[in-house]
Formats: C-alpha cells, sequence, structure tokens
C-alpha cells in the first residue's frame, strides 16, 4: 500500500526547499536580470557547508575524534547517528548555527562572483555561472575531507531524536514551509517596492539605468548576495533531509529543473515560482513512486523526464513568454494614485 | 614528458576547437543571442559517425561519417531555428529568453541522446556510453598508400578536414556571391533585406551550416579519442566559448587563432601538472575556466554585448 | 540679476576619437548658469557624443569637464554616468528609451535618486517608504497633468504614440530635482502644441528654481523662440556660436547644414 501521509509530507518538503530556489530565481534573473544558469552552484555549496558543520563539527564538540571516524565512514555515522539522538539541543543548535553560516558564506561567495561579470552581457554572465557549477563540483569530487565521489552521508535530520519518524518528518516540514514563507514574504515585498521598480528597470535597460543615477552593479550584487544566500539556505536544508550529499546531486539538471519552474510557473512573480515548483515537485515525486511500471522501457525512465519537461518548457516559453502567471502590476500605486486622482487636475 | 604527444594533441585539439569554435562565433553574430545547444552540434556529429560506425559493422569511410554528421548536425541547427528561435523573434522577446530556450533545447537534445545510446547499446552490445576509437577504413588506406602510417589517424583526419573546410569557407565568403549575401544577412539583417537580399533562406542557411560545420568536429573526435561519452560536447564548448569571447564574438581569425593558442596553452599545461605533480586532467575545465575568468576580469571583450560603460577604475583623459 | 554670470559647466579642448574616427576635436564651451543653451549641428556632427562625454558615458581622448559644484569647480570627465548623474547633471535621449516592462507611471518614478524604498532592508518594511512614495506619484501625476497626459499613465511604452513617448522619456529626465539638463531633441516628433507647451515648462522651471538647460534640436524655429545662446558643431568642432540672431543670419551654418 502507498503511504498517502509519507507521500505528501516528502512532496511537499521537496516543494518548499524547490520554492527557495524557483523564488530566488525569479528574483535574480526574471526581476534582477542576471540569467543564473549555475543555480545549482550556490544549491551545493549551501548544502556542503550544512553537511560539513552538522557532521564534523557536531562529532567534535562531541569528543570523537574526527581524523579517526571521519563523516564518511561508517564509525563516523554510527558515532553521528548516537549523538544526535541523544543530545537534541546540540544538533539543533548547530542545525541553525549551519543555517545562518551557509547563508553568509554562499551570499558572500554569490556577491564576490557579480564583480568580474556584471559589465559583461548576459551570455556571459550565464555561461560563466554556469561554469562555476561544473568547477565546484569538480572540486567537491577531487576533495577528500567531504567525501570525494561518493560524498557524504549520516547527516543527521535535526529532529531525528524525536522517536516518531512521522512527527520529525512533520516538524521538518514545518520548519521548511516556515523559511519558504519568509523568503516570499520578503521576494514579495521587494518584487513591489520602488527596488523592485529599479530592478526591473535595471532588467529591461541597464545603461538608462546607470545614466539615470542607478548603480546597477551594485544594486546586482546586493540582490545576488541576498538570493545566493538564500539558496544555499535551500542547500543546508535539502542536505539534512536526504542525509547525504554527493556531487552526483548537483549537476546542471538542478539548474536546469528550476529554470523550468518559474518559466512555466512565471519569470516575474514568486507565485509562478510557487506553483511551478509545486507542479514540477509532484510530478518528479509521482513518477518517483511509479518507477517500477517503467522496467518494461528499453532505458532508465529517469532519462524521460527532462525530455518531457524540456519540451513542456520550450512550449511554454514559446507561447507564453511571461509564464502562466506573469507579474501584476504594483496594486500599491494603483490605489495611491485613486486616492490623489481627485486632488489634481 | 612526451613532447611529441602534447604537439600532436595540440594539433588535433586546434582543428576540432576551430571547427566547432568559428561557427559558434558565426551563429553568435548572427542571430546575437547565445545558443547554449551549441555543444549538442559537436557531441551528435560524433554519435552521427559512432552509430554509421556500428550500423556498417563497424567498416566506415570517413567520407561517408562527414557527409553523415554534417547533414545531421545542419538538420538539427536549422530544426532549432525553424521550430524555436524563429517563433521566438516573432514574439520580439528578451535574449535572455532566447538563451533560457536554447538551454532548454540543450537538455531535449542531451537527454535522447542518452535514452538512444541505452538503447543502442542493448542493441548492438558495445556500450555507446563510452565508445572506443573509430578508424576510418579510407583514411587508412591513403595512410598505407603514402607510406604514413606512423602518424596518428587523426592527424590526417583532422588535417583533411580542417584543411578542406577551411578553403571552402575562404571560397565561400569572399569568392562567392552567395557568401557575400551570407555574410551581409550575418552583419545587418535589415540592411540586407532591404537590399533586395532573400534574408529568410540566408538565415537558414546560416543556422545549416553553423551545425553542420560544428558536427564534423566530432567526426575528429572519435578518430582521436579512446572513450567518446555523450558528454563530450560539453567538454569542447568550453573552450569554445573561451576562444568566442576572445575573438569578441565577433573576429572569426581572431578566435580561429585563440582556438589555437587554447588548444597550446592547455595541453602543454596538462602535460606539465601531470607529469610533475601528478594532476590529474579532470583539472581541464579549471583551467580553461580560469582563463575565461581572468580575460573577463581584465578586459571584457568588444564584442561583449550589453557593456556597460560603468568603469571600476577611474580614467581620464591623457592630457 | 546682479554681477556676472557664473559658469555651471565648461568643457576645455575636449576631442574623442572612435579607433580612427574623430567625433569631436578640440571642443570647448561654456554654459552659464540659468541659461538656456542650444547645442545644434547637422547630424553626426558630434552633439550626442559631446552629451555622452558631459554625462560619463565616453571618456574623452584628450580635455577635461568642468562642472561647478558648492562654489567648486570639479572635474567630470572620466566618472561614471550614474556618479553624474548624481551630482545634479541629467540627460535624456535622442531615441527614446523607455523601460518597456514599466508602465508610464513607473517608468517616471524610477528617476528619483535616493528613494528610501531602493535600498533591501527597506524595501521589505512598507511603512518606510510609503510616504516618500506617495509625494512622488503626486509628483509625477501632476507632471503629465500639465501636458493633459494623465490618461497614459497606467500604459506601457508599447501602447504609446511616437509623441507620447518622446514626451516622456522628457518628462522622466525633469523628475529629478536636478542642475543642469542636457536635452536631446526633446521636440522631435510633438505637435505643435505638445512642443510648444514643453518649451514653455521648461522655461517656467527654469525660472523658477533657476535650472540650466542645453538643448540639442534639429526643430532651430522652435529652439530659437527659447535659448540665450548657441553653439554650432560641425564635424566634430565647434564651427560658431552666439545669440540666436546671429546664429540664423551666419552663412556658413547654412551652409552646413545643407551643403556638402
Amino acid at each position: 500500500m502507498i503511504d498517502v501521509i509519507g507521500f505528501l509530507i516528502n512532496w511537499l518538503i521537496y516543494f518548499a526547499i524547490y520554492s527557495m530556489l524557483a523564488i530566488t530565481l525569479n528574483l535574480e534573473s526574471g526581476i534582477g536580470g542576471i540569467t543564473n544558469f549555475g543555480k545549482v552552484a550556490f544549491f551545493g555549496l549551501g548544502a556542503y557547508i550544512g553537511a560539513l558543520m552538522n557532521t564534523y563539527m557536531l562529532l567534535a564538540i562531541s569528543g570523537v575524534d574526527v581524523s579517526k571516524a571521519p563523516p564518511y565512514t561508517a564509525e563516523g555515522v554510527i558515532a553521528l547517528t548516537r549523538i544526535s539522538i541523544s543530545n537534541p539541543a546540540l544538533v539543533l543548535g548547530i542545525f541553525i548555527l549551519s543555517i545562518l553560516v551557509s547563508f553568509t558564506v554562499t551570499g558572500i561567495f554569490g556577491y564576490l562572483l557579480t564583480y568580474p561579470i556584471i559589465r559583461v552581457g548576459a551570455g556571459f554572465v550565464g555561461f560563466t555561472l554556469l561554469s562555476i557549477g561544473e568547477v565546484l563540483r569538480a572540486i567537491y569530487i577531487n576533495t577528500e575531507f567531504v567525501g570525494g565521489t561518493y560524498g557524504m552521508l549520516g547527516i543527521p535530520q535535526p529532529f531525528m531524536w524525536i522517536n516518531n519518524t512521522l512527527l520529525s518528518n512533520i516538524c521538518y516540514l514545518l520548519l521548511s514551509i516556515s523559511i519558504l514563507a519568509l523568503i516570499y514574504i520578503i521576494s514579495h515585498r521587494i518584487l513591489y517596492s520602488p527596488l523592485g521598480r529599479t530592478l526591473r528597470s535595471i532588467r529591461d535597460d541597464d545603461i538608462v539605468a546607470l545614466c539615470l543615477g542607478k548603480d546597477v552593479p551594485k544594486i546586482k550584487s546586493k540582490i545576488f548576495f541576498l538570493t545566493s544566500g538564500l539558496s544555499g539556505v535551500a542547500g543546508t536544508l535539502y542536505a539534512s533531509y536526504v542525509s547525504s550529499v554527493n556531487p552526483q546531486m548537483f549537476v546542471m539538471l538542478v539548474t536546469f529543473n528550476v529554470w523550468a519552474m518559474i518559466i512555466i510557473g512565471g519569470s516575474e512573480s514568486p507565485v509562478g515560482a510557487v506553483v511551478g515548483a509545486l507542479i514540477l515537485t509532484l510530478v518528479e515525486r509521482l513518477l518517483s513512486l511509479t518507477a517500477s511500471f517503467y522496467e518494461y522501457l528499453p532505458f532508465t525512465s529517469d532519462y524521460l523526464r527532462p525530455v518531457i519537461i524540456g519540451l513542456i518548457m520550450t512550449i511554454v516559453l514559446v507561447k507564453y513568454p511571461r509564464g502562466l502567471f506573469p507579474m501584476k502590476p504594483p496594486k500599491i500605486t494603483k490605489s495611491i494614485v485613486k486616492d490623489l486622482e481627485g486632488k489634481i487636475s | 614528458m612526451e613532447i611529441y604527444r602534447v604537439i600532436l594533441c595540440s594539433y588535433v585539439f586546434s582543428w576540432i576547437y576551430i571547427l566547432s569554435g568559428l561557427p559558434l562565433t558565426l551563429s553568435y553574430r548572427t542571430t546575437k543571442v547565445f545558443n547554449f545547444a551549441h555543444p549538442v552540434f559537436i557531441t551528435y556529429g560524433a554519435y552521427v559517425a559512432i552509430i554509421a560506425n556500428e550500423v556498417l559493422g563497424k567498416r566506415i569511410n570517413l567520407v561517408t561519417a562527414v557527409l553523415l554528421a554534417f547533414v545531421v548536425g545542419g538538420l538539427v541547427s536549422l530544426i532549432t531555428h525553424l521550430l524555436v528561435f524563429r517563433p521566438l523573434s516573432y514574439q520580439r522577446v528578451s535574449s535572455n529568453t532566447y538563451m533560457v530556450a536554447s538551454m532548454g533545447l540543450w537538455f531535449i537534445y542531451q537527454y535522447i541522446l542518452y535514452i538512444a545510446c541505452q538503447i543502442l547499446t542493448r542493441k548492438y552490445g558495445a556500450n555507446f556510453l563510452s565508445y572506443p576509437t573509430i578508424e576510418y577504413e579510407d583514411v587508412k588506406l591513403v595512410q598505407d598508400a603514402l607510406r604514413i602510417g606512423n602518424i596518428p589517424q587523426y592527424i590526417i583526419t583532422a588535417s583533411l578536414i580542417g584543411v578542406t573546410i577551411s578553403i571552402a569557407l575562404y571560397i565561400l565568403f569572399n569568392k562567392t556571391v552567395l557568401g557575400i549575401a551570407l555574410r551581409g544577412t550575418a552583419d545587418n539583417v535589415t540592411l540586407a533585406a532591404v537590399s533586395g537580399i532573400p534574408t529568410d533562406r540566408l538565415i537558414n542557411l546560416t543556422w545549416f551550416l553553423v551545425g553542420g560545420i560544428t558536427a564534423l568536429s566530432g567526426v575528429i573526435w572519435v578518430n582521436f579519442s579512446g572513450s567518446t561519452t555523450p558528454d563530450v560536447g560539453l567538454n569542447i564548448v568550453v573552450d569554445n566559448f573561451a576562444a568566442a569571447f576572445i575573438g569578441g564574438l565577433y573576429s572569426l581569425p581572431i578566435t580561429a587563432v585563440a582556438s589555437i593558442v587554447l588548444a597550446l596553452i592547455e595541453n602543454t599545461l596538462l602535460a606539465v601538472l601531470n607529469y610533475y605533480f601528478g594532476v590529474q586532467p579532470t583539472i581541464r575545465l579549471a583551467i580553461v575556466f580560469g582563463i575565461v575568468f581572468a580575460i573577463l576580469v581584465a578586459r571584457p571583450p568588444a564584442g561583449a554585448a550589453g557593456g556597460l560603460p560603468y568603469r571600476f577604475i577611474k580614467r581620464v583623459s591623457k592630457k | 540679476m546682479n554681477g556676472e554670470i557664473q559658469p555651471i559647466l565648461n568643457t576645455r579642448n575636449v576631442s574623442k576619437y572612435f579607433g580612427g574616427v574623430r567625433a569631436l576635436e578640440k571642443v570647448s564651451i561654456i554654459i552659464p548658469e540659468g541659461g538656456i543653451i542650444g547645442l545644434i549641428g547637422p547630424n553626426g556632427s558630434g552633439k550626442t557624443t559631446l552629451f555622452n562625454i558631459i554625462t560619463g558615458f565616453h571618456v574623452p581622448s584628450e580635455g577635461e569637464v568642468f562642472y561647478k559644484l558648492n562654489s567648486k569647480f570639479i572635474r567630470i570627465d572620466g566618472l561614471n554616468p550614474h556618479e553624474v548623474f548624481r551630482l545634479g547633471i541629467v540627460r535624456t535621449f535622442q531615441i527614446p528609451r523607455l523601460f518597456p516592462s514599466l508602465t508610464v507611471i513607473e517608468n517616471l518614478l524610477v528617476t528619483p535618486i535616493g528613494q528610501k524604498g531602493e535600498s533591501i532592508l527597506n524595501a521589505i518594511r512598507w511603512r518606510s517608504w510609503l510616504e516618500e512614495e506617495k509625494s512622488l506619484i503626486k509628483k509625477a501625476l501632476s507632471l503629465l497633468a500639465k501636458f493633459n497626459k494623465l490618461d497614459i499613465a497606467f500604459k506601457y511604452p508599447a501602447e504609446l504614440s511616437v509623441a507620447d513617448i518622446k514626451l516622456v522619456e522628457t518628462l522622466r529626465g525633469l523628475m529629478n530635482p536636478a542642475r543642469l539638463y542636457l536635452l536631446d531633441e526633446p521636440l522631435a516628433g510633438l505637435d505643435l502644441l505638445t512642443a510648444r507647451t514643453l518649451l514653455k515648462f521648461i522655461k517656467e522651471i527654469r525660472d523658477t528654481y533657476k535650472l540650466t538647460f542645453i538643448i540639442i534640436e534639429h526643430r532651430i524655429d522652435l529652439l530659437m523662440e527659447i535659448v540665450e545662446y548657441v553653439y554650432v558643431l560641425h564635424n566634430g568642432r565647434v564651427l560658431a556660436s552666439g545669440k540666436p540672431e546671429e546664429i540664423i543670419q551666419n552663412p556658413d551654418i547654412i551652409k552646413a547644414y545643407v551643403g556638402e
């Protein structure tokens, strides 16, 4: 029998994490004009930072000799599990710390990246960011203490100490949804504020925006700091949920999926991003659930998914370039204007 | 350190990068957008040769491979234009949209290839996901006839294809009316259109040529590499973009020179790092990317579209 | 007016070469504070390039540009465009470049600098920028009302007529309080009534706020109604300069426009 509740919780956690990626992609690319083809780089960086902190630090503080039992070995994993179950305060504390560190480090990373690419055109930006993702992956593969090609396992889920799996997953879901809500509100507020207007003007014509007094590189850098940092947070949440990280998890396909979400849902509004994430994560989860039905195919069903999603994405892009939920003009402006209309002319 | 091998590799890579890089510059010059599906042309070119090799019972001629790859690469490119880029251009979308669309297309093409590889592996028994070197029969005949059998075959193949295409392109673009019309259309579509040139058809032809020529680099690759994977396009295109950036996305000669220089630097550096420091070739991507990065920081290419008149360091006139 | 007229901006021997092409050569002009100065010349004479250099879009190959700020003259050539804007110099574009995905009123609202709502932390808190936004909207709407164009406030540039686009382009530049305005062909494409209203408006705000205007125009008949001094550029050099009456009668200038 299919565990419906379990499926729902699992899907919704994925949905929350991917929504964070989609909303931030929205903000930086759809509104801010930085075509981020390297989304997975920040996602992966956040995941690895979370992984590192929630394993090494946890072990070290608990007095385990990390050089004898590094987290990517069996002894390390056993030690981790033991600690996580018996010391909830420590696990939660380090988890929260890892989210903050992830945000800061990934944010600064994104901020620094903007310097060389801010002056050049969109194509260069896209290509450079794409390459960054691959370079990071190469680094992960070649670095031993993050587990190399095999990555790390046993990353504790911060609510693991709750004896009930269902309950601990529900807690994690609530945590993820809360962070999602925060990110959504931030994004929404920015979009409909003067900053959102300035960002859109930069996206439309950055040269004119510059001539009208906007310090385009600085504004783009600041926004990218925010969105990169938040993508890192999503990565940390992901790593702790699936309890592992490895370089194969952070391939270009991930970036592509997030782009598909905002293109189908709408590249300008957070609503569109969330809808896109909802649809695509559901499709993905359903497909992996029914994976056993595809055994008769002469190829892996995993390969079919990108083709289908790619086709849908391209068709939507050609027919509805602004997505299914395009941005609506700010309501605040309209209401203020209505107030003032009587007082002018 | 085997200097001979470094020279050989640099030579063949030069031709590969030229044949895949020049069309990229040409493609950008014509459409003013980045086609992120470009790596697919290389990969499809290689795999056309591989599939033909299997179908023909592991006996294939270079001429066959070239013709097939050219046609397939050209068609894929043309279809991309007709089905996606042209409809988009009618809607006057931003250049970002084209890029995103091209990225989506890349994924579609790439995963169709993965699926095909899995099906074909089952059918033919050979490992399509890591295919060994292909020998071209007719090239072998030529080698035997000229008694140059001790030169690796890929050198001959690369030279044959490279030189032929270079001469053909030179004649086309400089000596024929069609070629001049192509150049005109590439540089200024509106002007060409009002001059009575059938720009639509010429743009189609340009796309076809871009895909076809790029595919030929894949034909050389399978002759050189001991293990061709479906990622081959991606690995090569990084250098294509680097060379194209250096050429300012405009100048074909500079792109060609940059391709050669990149091939040389890459292979030498890799050999040195491997020999003296034991560094693995997987670092290649990081090296190329480092070069691109350095260029972007030091001197953003003139043709880097969207150049913002923003100077981080204040420049004043000299007098 | 007491005493001498102070210059607000002057360029000294400004030259600009693009590769081998000489766009400007040793151009020296003086712009008096509070004046309305015309800049005319045939196409390709370098007028827009001069604007580009003054506003930091290009760096001059030779020469300097000085601007009076707080009773001191500072050298502004080589500054980035947004820094020049913040010193109080605004320019509009010859071919209007409105932001296509913003409505007319949003286009107008982008310009004012230093809006509270433009920092990330403030943007998230509505209350912090609401008041400022209201007063800016009021200003934008009254600007539109002066030209009886309130109805286009919520339209997108794609829906506007050419004349309206041109007008909004100019008004966008005027939204930000500045001291020196460089208008590039503000009257092109406007009907006579709107053109005259715009000229009258320019004169009005110049008188009220002591602003300075440099105007590039081809519609010389209209321009001469309002300018006090004219510079004529030809082939990148200053061909002549003087009061409007003198310029109109100068045969060399007529030849420059019509002949060659």
